[in-house]
């Protein structure tokens, strides 16, 4: 699943350790999601959401739509 | 790798209870393993025997206190390299003991833990490679 974490991140002037201190996991586990390596799970999506303050189908894209 | 205070946090409280029941294990062992030497008559040993497994509880306590600490993909992770794990030391059991029926000479039952250890180890460096 693609996502817009990274663009979003550094928009803000975010690290990624500044990330991960809000939505309270490690910097590998936002390294990994901005990498496309992990898909983060439905309540961890909502707190990234809440961080960015955007709706989640606008921080995710489904690789799988057509 | 720098991480998160919470994170950095977490990680020392582990270490230190791992470390703590790693000492109380090794304090344990030594006297429990002479007492038994001198006292091989004595009913007590089959209780004095089972000493050191208090501080391997507490070990093993230590570890899930920090499993349920781990954020979503640590978690995960570390559940991948253990079924990893799990399954490459089921079949290296299994590879010993096939070879045994053919003639290789038995080995300790200790060597199935350092089998594990070992397959952890490669599952760790596998899941951190899958999710850099």
């Amino acid at each position: 699943m693609k996502n817009r974490l990274r663009e979003l991140r550094s928009q803000r002037g975010w690290s990624q350790l500044d990330l991960a201190d809000r939505l309270d996991v490690s910097r590998q586990t936002v390294n990994s999601i901005e990498n496309d390596r992990y898909d983060p799970s439905l309540p961890l999506a909502f707190r990234i959401a809440r961080v960015f303050q955007m709706p989640i189908e606008e921080l995710f894209e489904d690789s799988e739509e057509t | 790798m720098a991480d998160t205070p919470a994170h950095v946090r977490s990680s020392r409280q582990y270490i230190l209870e791992l470390a703590g029941a790693m000492i109380l294990y090794g304090l344990v062992l030594i006297p429990v393993a002479r007492w038994i030497d001198s006292n091989r008559a004595s009913e007590l040993r089959w209780i004095v025997g089972l000493l050191p497994l208090v501080p391997t509880i507490l070990a093993g306590w230590a570890i899930l206190r920090f499993f349920e600490r781990m954020d979503e993909l640590a978690r995960k992770q570390l559940t991948e390299a253990l079924a990893f794990a799990f399954t490459a030391s089921a079949l290296l059991v299994l590879t010993v003991g096939f070879l045994e029926t053919a003639g290789l000479d038995r080995l300790s039952v200790w060597w199935i833990w350092v089998g594990m250890g070992s397959m952890w180890l490669v599952g760790s460096g596998i899941t951190w490679f899958r999710y850099r």
